[in-house]
This record gives structure tokens, C-alpha cells and sequence, in this order.
């Protein structure tokens, strides 16, 4: 798959994947969803922004599950088993 | 505004089966995800449920490929339904509720159907609602992907339609058009009307004429009687003055007839005198342009080539230097070579002197050694001594017969030397001989190539003379022939004045007509058909009497014609002679005196008859006398003197005037003229002809002697140079011929030494036994000791004789060398070199001498010039003059020509006039009869009358011509043009209050079409402003305009987007690059946006093509606007999400796109209270470590 992003595409996959690990890594410590805020490391508009976006690509590759119960409500991350 | 709270979709594309909404509201919402996620296809929705027909927008094929077409695990959906959820508060919508929900659902088979807030409706009326809201699917506010450079990539015409919409000019186009409406009807109106008024303006024009002709009948009626009686009026006193004014002219005619014959006297004793001029200055001429320009002319060339050959001698002699130079310097290196190798010699000579006197005295010490020795052998054997002395004589002969040998084969070598030398000379010679050999052949055929021309020359000259003299003579007696047929010309011109004259006088009009008429058959009057003897002219005219004029016609008919023509134009009478009807008379029995009148007279045989009728019956008697002896009253009789006697004893007599003489022929007459004139004017041109042709001869002659003398000239120059070439060559050939006598001669003396040569060997050959036979004799063994001591001695004298020998050969050989050959060779030498100074010396004295010839004959040659120039502008001057007196003769000639001419045509005016004069008094009485039976009134009453009858004559005419073609005249027309002229005047004015009518609309039209640009402008310029300001801040340093493509008129042209990208020159916008374009389209957008919100702004994907700053900027903007209008961005650009309120995010599972709604603001208060949260329970824990 290929992410026209121009500033960080070269790390896109990379960050995409240290975000997939950060998932993983929480949820085997915590053993249930994580909460997506708790996947933000700096609360800036753009940080959130990015992070909200790898988590919609990592959904795409099936690599995690988004689940939000109403609109504008907390979203949780599943990482899903390949 | 309404903005749309939230879109609801089911079954729509990648949306899968269960309901999905998308949460929306006001502000900034970005739509993001992956690539293929289905954010797009969100996008898509917002078109479809607006009620987009455009599959393709949609990116899809057909409108039921919007379905959902289901995936592995899930079933395909039977329809695609979207509902978009609209706040209708403010009631943008036309609907009274607050939330307005549009729902389309689309079925496989391409089926749509609508809802409106739950009940079904028709798509029109969905998009009249939307249209109400200013929402419609194709607006500008919807930007799809890839889309963003529509704005760029429309026509200015599209681009300024968008703004017409903006601006809401619809409401001016709607009133205009109720205007056209009226404006159409008016000129309905107007046509009627001027229907109606074009039927009544025929009638009136037709009218019109009637009148006008009506009126014009009776004004031309009164004034064409008036005019005829002017007319005569005029004429009367016309013939009046004509009267006066021909007697003033016939005695004008008298004075000036009187005066030309004056002049012309003068003008013959002119042309006398000019002609003795003219031959004077051609003699003259002749003398000078035969001899003087000839003989200078030759002298020129004489003295020219005199130049030429100084100049080739000077050229010769400077030649002769240099060569003569050249070998000086050869002779003098000679010389000098020569001296040294004398010094050499000399040098050689007393080295070898030297050698020789050392040896000498080294033999004399031998010999006296020897001798010694000798001295002893002899006293020990006499003969031995003998010997010996002989033997001592042998070998001094055998050394002095091989100096001489030497010395020959040296001279053999000298002489061998020699010849080759003399042979080398003549190789050379005969080279330069071949050279010069091709040279004289050049110059030969030139000479005979001159002399070929020259001859040629001389022939044409020769001929040219012959021709010359030919046309002299020829020109001499053409002249001649002209003076004798000038002479009879003018006599016969004479004789024709007479005649015609005579004819004039004695003429009778009414015959004169008819021979003019040319009928045929009309021979003439019988006098002038008839020819008598000289003697008996005047008793045969007598004879004719009355029958003179009578007309000899063909036939009847032909009289009768005549007879008709006569009538009609009142030209009197005649009596004709029809020759098939004429009966001729005779006499009865020959009378014994007298000849019949019939056998005097000489006709044409036709008319014989008609002769006979006049004089058939008549004899002609001598006189009176023999009249009686015949018998009066026996015969008609006429006498010699012109007495006649009729048969009835009638006796008529008196002085009779001859009315001319018979059958002179006028015609006759006028035709030799014409002969002679004709003959004349052949001589005339034969004469120039012979005059052109004679001086075209002397001009060719001139020519023709010039060239002659030049080649004269050129003939003497190449002939002197052919003797020259010829003695050089001939001096050439007499080298040559000495360097064979030497050789000859050296070879002679090579052959005398060589016979000595062998003379000399055989004696040396001879001593040599004759000396070792002595040797033999000397063997004596007691000698032998002393032999063989003495032979040593002597071999070794011999030794140093034998280079004694050589020595002194040599010594010999060099004093020759010296005395014999260098020494005269370098007098030789020095003589040559003198030889060549005098000569050099010589040839420059000659150069000078030349020199000064070429300056004196150049001075000769100037003055021949001027003397050349001097003859020529003489001759000159004489054919200028030749020429004057040639045109003054030939002037004068014509002056008298023309008024020998003149005095004719004079002459003939005279009499003219006398006849004239007589018609003239006839009509006047006519006229004054004829003006009697006119209203005295009108004469009375005119008091004008002109001078141009002519004029007059033709306007009556005229009139009477109108008069008869106005006829018939219609009166009533006169009454009736004023009734229709009242109508038309009527229609006009209605006329008037239509067009009044049609203008006032049109001037209504006008303002609106004012008002509309008006409002129009004012959006444009608002938006313009807008566009500028934006772009400057997308674009920071930046600027772009709009441009009306027709400013004077916006309608009739487009709008142009000019953009100046910052740092860069002004940019077609098509050579811009993508992101430049998306700014520019952006800015574009967002100018509208400012000046009039759209509810909501839908933009996917407008910042491809955009680096992290400029999408930046984009989405500034988009936050600020979004303060005024609802903005949904689709995105993949984190600084564009950073900027959003909400995000919602997109991905596919499984085939099936779902939905994430975030909202940043929401999420950073969270995120922060949690910050908080954890820093207080930090701080609970660790306590507050910072400083």
C-alpha cells in the first residue's frame, strides 16, 4: 500500500508500524481495548491528527479494529490477530 | 444559512447494507482515511441526494452502480438510499420546519425517487427547494476530486457566467425581455402604418405627375407660339445682317487676296536667296569635313603612334638595362672570380717555385754525387761511360716527351671545356629563337588580320562613296521633277479654281442637288457631256442653247424620280432627256456647205441619242455669208461668230458670253490635281528620303575614315615591331652559327693534339726500351757497385727530377693558365664590363631622349586635339546652319503653300459669297410674308429677341415635341392630387406617435440592460477585489486580477484570471503549476465565498498538488470562512486535519467502508484535563520539584 503524504511518507510505514506495536504492546499489558487518547503521546492538534490517521490506515490493513459507539464518542483500538 | 447536520447512507457504494451516518455540523468537518477507504464516495452521497444525474461525477458508470454490489460475506443491496439532514432555523429553505431532510434512493433497473422531509416527491421540486437555498449540484461549492482546476480550465465566458448568477441580473433579463415583448409590438405597428402610407404615396405620385403634366400643357402651349415668333422675328433680322456682313466679308476678302499675292512675291525672292546660301555653306561644309577633320585626324594618330613606339623603345631599352645590368653583375662575379684565382694561381705558383729551385738544388747535390760515382765507374770502364751517357740523354728526351704529353692532354681538357660551353650557348639561343619564332607568327596574323579589316574598310568606304554619289544624283534629279511638277500643280489648281468657279457661276442649283443626290442612271447636264473641237466650241454651245441643261437620265423612271426629288425640296425645274424615251432629230439631206454640228462634237456613244436631239437637225456655217449660200430657213444654222437661225427663219445673234468652255470637266480637272498632288508628295518623300539617306552616307563615310585611320596607325606599330622581332631573331641565328664554327674548330685542334698525343707515346715508348736496353748494357759487375750506387743516385735524381718534371709542368701549366686564359679572360672581362656601362649609359641617354620626344609629341598631340576639336565644332556649326536654312526654305515653302492655298480658297469664298447673298435677300422677303399672318400682339409684345436661332429652333421643337408627349392631359388630376395629399399628410402624422412609441421602449430597454451592468459591475468588482486579496495572502508576495475580456461591453465577452505567482513573472495560467493552480482556483472560490456564502463548501482532495505551507494557508482560510459557511473537506493532509473542528475518519473492512467521527476540540480538552490530571497526581506524588 502506498500513502501519498508528502512530509513524512518515508516514515509513514514506519510510524504506522511503531503505532501497530505500541497496540499490540498496550494491549497485552492491559489485556482490553485501548482508549484512543491514551495512544496520544503529545496533545497537539497535528500529533492527534496523525496518530487518528495511522490508526485509519492500520484499520484498512485489518491490523486493528476501531470501535466507537456514537458519533464524537470515545474511540477504542483492537489490535486484531493476522 | 442552513448547514447539513448530518448525511445518512444505506446501500450506497462501498457503504454496505447497514445504515452509516456521517455526523456533520457547522464549521470545518475534514473527511480522512486511506486511499480507496470510500471517504470520495461521502462526496459522491452529497452529490447524489442533491439530485446529481451525472453518473460520471459520481465516478460511476451508470446511476445503479452506486448500489452496493456486496462482497464475500455480505449480499449485494437491492437500492441506495441517502438522506441528508439539513438545519433549516434561519429557514433558508422555503419550508416551515427546522430541519429540512432530502432523501433519494436509487433502484437496480436506474430508478430514483425522492422524499422531502418524508413525503414523496419529484426531483423537480427537490431541486426548486434546493435552488431556493442557493444549492444545486453542479454548484461551485461542491469541488470534487481532481476538480479544483475547473475554475482554471472553464472558458471566461463560463467563469463570467458564474458571477452573472452571483449577481442575480436574471431579474433585468426577465424585464427586458417583457420589453422585446412591446418593443415587437410597436414595430408590428409601424409596419402597418407605413404599409398604409406607401399605398396612398403611389397614388399621390401618380397624381402628382398628372397634375404637374396638366399644368406644364398649358404654360408649354403659350410659350411655343411665343417662341415662333421670335423666331422669325430673329431670323428677319439674321438675314439682315447676314446681307451686311457678307458684303463687309467679300470686300475683306478683296484686301487680303491682294495682300497674300504681295507676300507671296516676297517669299519667292526669299527663297532664292536662302537656296544660294544653303549651297554655299554645303560646298563649304563638303570642303571642310573632307580635308580638314581628315588630315587632323591623321596627324593625331601619326603622332600617337609616334608615342606609342617611343614608349615601346622606352620599354625596350629599360629591358636592354637590366638584362645588360644582370650580366654585368655576372661579368663582374666572373671578374672577380677570375682575379682570385689568378691570385691563387700566382700564389700557387711561387709555392711551387720554391719547391722547384729545393729540388733543383737537391739534383745538383745528387749529380754531383753522382758524378762522382761516375767519375769512378769511368775510370773504371770507358764504354760503361759511353753508355751511360747515353743512357743519361735517353732518359732526359723520355722525361721531356711526358712533360709534353701532359701539357696536350691538358690542353685536350681546356678544349673539351670549351665546347661544351659553346654547345650550352647554343641550346639556350635556340630556345629563346623558338620563343621568339611563335611570337612573329602572333604578330604576322596580326598584321594580316589588320590588313584584312582595313581592307574591309576601304571597300565599305568605296562603296559608301559610289552609294553616295548615286543619291546625289538621284536627290538632284527628284528635284528637278518636283520643281516641273510643282510648277504643274499649280497651274492645274488655277485652271480647277477657274473651272469650279466657272461651274459655281453658271451652275445651276437644282442640278447640282441631283448630281449630289447620286441617283442612278443621271448622267449629268448634256453640256458637260459633250466635247467640241476648239473652233467650234462657241457655235456648238450656241447650238445646244436651252438644251445645255437639260438632264441626260437612263429612263423615264430615273426623270421622274429626279422630278419628285425636285419638288420636294422646292428646288425648280429642269428638263430631262431619258435615253429609251429621247427621240433624235436630223437633217434632211447633207447640205453642201457647212459641217453638221453632230460631227464636231465628241460623247460618250450612249448618249447619242440625247445629242442628236439637241443638234442633230444643226449645221455649222462659217458665217453669215455661207448661211445664205445654204439657204436660211432650210436647216437650223449656226455660224462660227454665234449667230443662229432657226428653221422657222428666226435669226438670233449679238454678242454672246461663252458660259465656258464645253466639256470642261471639273471633276477631270480636280483629279489630275489630285494626280499631281499625289506625284508631288511621292517627290517630296522620295527626296527626303534621298536627303536622310545622303547625310546618314556622310555620317557613315566620317566613321568609316576614322576607323581606316586607325588602323593605319595600328598596322604601322605592329609592322615595326615584326622587323624588330625578325632582327632579333636573325641576330640570334648568327650566334648560334659562330658557336658551331668554334666548336668546329676546337674540335679540329682536340683532333691535332690527340694525333700528337699519340706521337708522343710511341717516342716515349721507343726511349723507354732504348733507356732499359742501356741499362742492361751498364750491368757490369764491377760497375755494378758503383752502377747500382749510381743507379740509386740516379734513381733518386731521376725521382726528383720526374717531380722536378711534374713541378715545373705544373709551374708551366699554371703561367699558362695565367698568361693564356685568366689573364685575357679578365682583360676580356674588364673590356666586357666597360662594354656594358657604355652600353647601359647609352640606353638611359636614349631613355631620356624618348622621353622628351613622347612629352613633345604629347604637346603636338594636344594641340592636333584642340585644332581636331576646333574643325569639328566648325563643321558643326555648319550643319546647324545647313539645318536652319533647310527648315527655313522648307518653311517658307509651306508659307507659300499655304497661302497659294489660301489665295484659292479665297478666291472660291468670293464667289460663294456673291451667291449666297442673293438666296439670302429671296428668304428675307419670304420671312417678312410669313410674319404677317402671326397675332400682332405677340409681335408687338416681344421685345427680346436672340442671337442663338439654332438654340431657339431647337427649344420650339422640343416643346412641341413634350407638347405632343404629354398628350393626353388629364385636367380633373389637377383637383384631385389635393384631396390625396390631405390623406398621406394624415397617415405621417400617426406615423410619428408610433415610432415615438417604439423609441420610448427602447430607450427602457437600455436602461435596463444600463442597470444590469450596473449591478453586475458592482459584484464583479467586489468579487475582483476579493480574488486579489486572497490570492496575495494563499500566495504571499503574490498578486492576480480579473479581467473582463470586454470591458465595455461584460456581457459580450469572458472573464480572465491573470496570476503572478510570487517571485515570478506574470503567468498564463495554463503554463502554471498544479499547485499555482489550486491556489488561484482556490482563491477564486473562497473571493465568491466572501462576497456571497454558499450554505455549505464541499472540497475533496483540493490539496494534492500543495506543499505543508501552502496547504497551511488553504486551511487558515478555510477555518475563517468556515465562521459564514459550512465547510466538509475530504483530506489526507495532516496540517489541513490539524485545522479541522471535527474529523471524521474512513476505513474499509472487508470491503465495507465505516465511519469514526473525532472532534479535535473535544479530544484536546479531554487530552488536556488529562494532562492536568496526571500532572496533580504527579505532583500528589512527588511534590513540586521545579524551580
Amino acid at each position: 500500500q502506498v500513502f501519498v503524504v508528502d512530509d513524512f511518507r518515508v516514515d509513514i510505514e514506519k510510524h504506522v508500524y511503531r503505532l501497530h506495536e505500541l497496540v499490540k504492546e498496550m494491549y497485552r499489558e492491559s489485556g482490553g481495548p485501548i482508549r484512543f487518547r491514551d495512544l496520544i503521546f503529545d496533545p497537539t492538534p497535528k500529533i492527534i491528527a496523525r496518530t487518528f490517521l495511522y490508526l485509519l490506515f492500520l484499520s484498512n490493513m485489518g491490523k486493528v479494529d476501531l470501535i466507537q459507539e456514537e458519533p464524537f464518542g470515545e474511540i477504542l483500538v483492537v489490535p486484531l490477530e493476522a | 444559512m442552513p448547514y447539513i447536520e448530518k448525511i445518512e447512507m444505506k446501500g450506497f457504494k462501498s457503504y454496505g447494507n447497514r445504515k452509516v451516518v456521517v455526523p456533520l455540523s457547522k464549521g470545518f468537518t475534514a473527511i480522512v482515511g486511506a486511499n480507496g477507504s470510500g471517504k470520495s464516495n461521502i462526496g459522491d452521497a452529497v452529490l447524489f441526494v442533491l439530485g446529481g444525474l451525472s453518473a460520471k461525477a459520481m465516478r460511476a458508470t451508470r446511476i445503479s452502480d452506486l448500489i452496493f454490489a456486496g462482497t464475500k460475506t455480505e449480499a449485494p443491496a437491492k437500492y441506495a438510499e441517502v438522506a441528508m439532514h439539513f438545519n433549516n432555523e434561519d429557514r433558508g429553505f422555503p419550508v416551515d420546519e427546522d430541519e429540512v431532510v432530502i432523501k433519494r434512493r436509487v433502484y437496480p433497473d436506474g430508478r430514483s425517487n425522492y422524499w422531502l422531509n418524508g413525503k414523496r416527491t419529484s426531483r423537480s421540486n427537490i431541486l426548486d427547494i434546493l435552488s431556493a437555498a442557493m444549492i444545486s449540484p453542479e454548484g461551485y461549492n461542491l469541488v470534487l476530486q481532481g476538480d479544483i482546476t475547473k475554475f482554471i480550465k472553464m472558458s471566461p465566458t463560463e467563469r463570467r457566467m458564474i458571477i452573472d448568477e452571483i449577481s442575480g441580473i436574471a431579474e433585468y433579463d426577465a424585464k427586458k425581455e417583457k420589453a422585446l415583448s412591446e418593443l415587437k409590438q410597436a414595430e408590428e405597428n409601424l409596419a402597418r402604418v407605413d404599409l398604409l402610407i406607401r399605398e396612398v404615396k403611389a397614388q399621390l405620385d401618380k397624381l402628382e405627375k398628372e397634375r404637374n403634366d396638366a399644368l406644364r400643357y398649358l404654360d408649354l402651349k403659350e410659350r411655343v407660339e411665343k417662341a415662333r415668333v421670335t423666331l422669325l422675328l430673329g431670323e428677319i433680322r439674321k438675314l439682315e445682317s447676314l446681307i451686311e456682313e457678307s458684303n463687309a466679308r467679300d470686300r475683306e476678302i478683296e484686301a487680303a487676296m491682294a495682300a497674300i499675292e504681295e507676300r507671296l512675291k516676297d517669299i519667292a525672292r526669299e527663297i532664292v536667296s536662302k537656296e544660294r546660301e544653303l549651297s554655299d555653306v554645303e560646298r563649304e561644309l563638303e570642303e571642310k569635313s573632307e580635308d580638314g577633320i581628315l588630315e587632323v585626324t591623321r596627324k593625331i594618330s601619326e603622332v600617337q603612334s609616334k608615342i606609342e613606339m617611343a614608349r615601346r623603345n622606352i620599354e625596350l631599352a629599360e629591358k636592354e638595362i637590366e638584362e645588360s645590368q644582370r650580366r654585368l653583375a655576372k661579368t663582374k662575379e666572373e671578374l672577380k672570380k677570375v682575379s682570385e684565382e689568378i691570385e691563387k694561381s700566382r700564389n700557387a705558383i711561387q709555392r711551387w717555385s720554391k719547391r722547384r729551385e729545393k729540388l733543383k738544388a737537391e739534383i745538383k747535390e745528387k749529380e754531383v754525387a753522382k758524378n762522382e760515382l761516375v767519375v769512378k765507374l769511368g775510370e773504371i770502364d770507358r764504354d760503361f761511360a759511353r753508355a751511360r751517357e747515353e743512357f743519361d740523354k735517353v732518359v732526359a728526351e723520355l722525361e721531356e716527351g711526358k712533360k709534353e704529353l701532359y701539357m696536350k692532354e691538358g690542353d685536350v681538357k681546356k678544349f673539351e671545356e670549351e665546347i661544351e660551353r659553346l654547345k650550352t650557348k647554343i641550346a639556350q639561343d635556340s630556345a629563346k629563337r623558338t620563343a621568339l619564332k611563335s611570337r612573329i607568327e602572333e604578330t604576322r596574323r596580326a598584321l594580316e588580320a589588320r590588313r584584312s579589316e582595313l581592307g574591309e574598310v576601304e571597300g565599305k568606304i568605296s562603296r559608301a562613296e559610289a552609294r553616295l554619289r548615286k543619291a546625289e544624283k538621284e536627290l538632284e534629279e527628284k528635284g528637278r521633277s518636283l520643281k516641273k511638277v510643282e510648277g504643274e500643280l499649280s497651274k492645274a489648281k488655277e485652271e480647277l479654281i477657274k473651272a469650279e468657279a466657272h461651274r459655281e457661276i453658271r451652275g445651276n442649283r437644282a442640278v447640282e442637288f441631283l448630281k449630289r443626290q447620286k441617283v442612278p442612271g443621271l448622267y449629268g447636264p448634256l453640256g458637260e457631256l459633250i466635247t467640241a473641237e476648239k473652233d467650234y466650241a462657241l457655235a456648238v454651245e450656241v447650238a445646244l442653247g436651252g438644251n445645255y441643261d437639260n438632264v441626260v437620265v437612263e429612263d423615264d423612271k430615273v426623270a421622274e424620280k429626279a422630278i419628285k426629288l425636285l419638288k420636294e425640296n422646292k428646288l425648280g425645274r429642269l428638263t430631262f432627256l431619258p435615253l429609251n424615251k429621247i427621240k433624235p432629230r436630223s437633217m434632211r439631206g447633207k447640205p453642201p456647205l457647212g459641217v453638221p454640228a453632230m460631227d464636231v462634237v465628241s460623247y460618250d456613244a450612249r448618249f447619242k441619242n440625247a445629242v442628236a436631239y439637241a443638234l442633230g437637225d444643226t449645221l455649222i456655217v462659217n458665217d453669215m455669208d455661207e448661211a445664205r449660200t445654204v439657204g436660211i430657213g432650210k436647216v437650223r444654222m449656226v455660224t462660227l461668230g454665234g449667230e443662229l437661225l432657226e428653221r422657222s427663219g428666226a435669226i438670233t445673234g449679238g454678242h454672246y458670253r461663252p458660259r465656258g468652255r464645253l466639256g470642261v470637266n471639273v471633276d477631270e480637272i480636280r483629279k489630275r490635281v489630285e494626280k499631281l498632288e499625289r506625284e508631288r508628295e511621292a517627290l517630296e518623300s522620295a527626296v527626303n528620303a534621298l536627303r536622310v539617306e545622303i547625310k546618314g552616307l556622310q555620317d557613315g563615310l566620317f566613321e568609316l575614315r576614322m576607323k581606316k585611320s586607325g588602323l593605319n596607325k595600328d598596322l604601322q606599330v605592329i609592322q615595326k615591331e615584326m622587323e624588330r622581332l625578325l632582327a632579333e631573331d636573325k641576330a640570334l641565328k648568327e650566334e648560334i652559327e659562330e658557336s658551331e664554327r668554334g666548336i668546329e674548330a676546337l674540335e679540329k685542334r682536340i683532333h691535332d693534339a690527340k694525333g700528337e698525343m699519340a706521337r708522343l707515346r710511341g717516342r716515349i715508348e721507343r726511349l723507354e726500351r732504348k733507356r732499359d736496353k742501356l741499362k742492361k748494357a751498364l750491368e757490369n759487375p764491377e760497375a755494378r757497385e758503383l752502377n747500382q750506387r749510381i743507379r740509386e743516385a740516379e734513381h733518386e735524381i731521376s725521382k726528383l727530377r720526374e717531380e722536378l718534371g711534374k713541378v715545373e709542368s705544373r709551374l708551366e701549366g699554371l703561367e699558362a693558365r695565367i698568361n693564356e686564359e685568366l689573364l685575357p679572360r679578365k682583360a676580356d672581362l674588364e673590356e666586357e664590363i666597360e662594354g656594358l656601362v657604355n652600353r647601359i649609359n647609352a640606353l638611359k641617354a636614349n631613355i631620356a631622349e624618348n622621353e622628351r620626344a613622347i612629352g613633345e609629341f604629347e604637346g603636338e598631340l594636344e594641340e592636333l586635339r584642340k585644332a581636331e576639336e576646333g574643325v569639328k565644332e566648325e563643321l558643326k556649326e555648319l550643319r546647324e546652319r545647313r539645318e536652319s536654312l533647310r527648315k527655313e526654305i522648307a518653311e517658307l515653302r509651306s508659307e507659300k503653300e499655304e497661302l497659294s492655298s489660301k489665295l484659292q480658297e479665297l478666291r472660291i469664298e468670293a464667289n460663294t459669297l456673291k451667291i449666297k447673298l442673293a438666296q439670302y435677300e429671296a428668304t428675307l422677303k419670304e420671312k417678312r410674308e410669313e410674319l404677317k399672318h402671326h397675332d400682332a400682339k405677340i409681335v408687338k409684345g416681344i421685345k427680346e429677341i436672340p442671337l442663338e436661332l439654332e438654340a431657339l429652333r431647337k427649344e420650339i421643337e422640343e416643346m412641341e415635341e413634350e407638347i405632343r408627349s404629354l398628350e393626353p392631359v388629364n385636367m380633373k388630376a389637377i383637383e384631385d392630387f389635393e384631396v390625396v395629399e390631405r390623406r398621406y399628410l394624415e397617415l405621417s402624422s400617426k406615423r410619428e406617435q408610433v415610432v415615438a412609441e417604439k423609441e420610448s421602449i427602447e430607450e427602457f430597454i437600455e436602461e435596463i440592460e444600463g442597470q444590469k451592468r450596473n449591478v453586475f459591475m458592482e459584484t464583479l468588482n467586489q468579487i475582483a477585489k476579493n480574488f486579489s486579496e486572497l490570492f496575495a495572502k494563499l500566495s504571499p508576495g503574490g498578486s492576480a486580477r480579473l479581467i473582463l475580456e470586454n470591458p465595455d461591453d461584460p456581457f459580450a465577452g469572458g472573464l480572465e484570471i491573470e496570476a503572478k505567482p510570487a517571485g515570478k513573472d506574470v503567468k498564463r495560467i495554463e503554463a502554471m503549476s498544479g499547485g499555482e493552480k489550486a491556489l488561484t482556483a482556490l482563491a477564486f472560490v473562497f473571493a465568491i465565498q466572501r462576497y456571497k456564502p454558499a450554505p455549505f463548501y464541499l472540497f475533496d482532495e483540493i490539496d494534492a498538488h500543495l506543499d505543508d505551507a501552502n496547504v497551511k494557508r488553504v486551511a487558515d482560510l478555510i477555518k475563517e470562512a468556515s465562521e459564514n459557511s459550512q465547510f466538509i473537506v475530504i483530506t489526507l493532509r495532516d496540517v489541513m486535519m490539524a485545522n479541522a473542528d471535527k474529523i471524521i475518519g474512513v476505513s474499509m473492512r472487508n470491503g465495507v467502508s465505516k465511519v469514526v467521527a473525532l472532534s479535535l476540540e473535544k479530544a484536546m480538552k479531554i487530552l488536556e484535563e488529562a494532562r492536568k490530571r496526571s500532572e496533580a497526581e504527579h505532583e500528589e506524588m512527588f511534590g513540586h520539584l521545579s524551580g
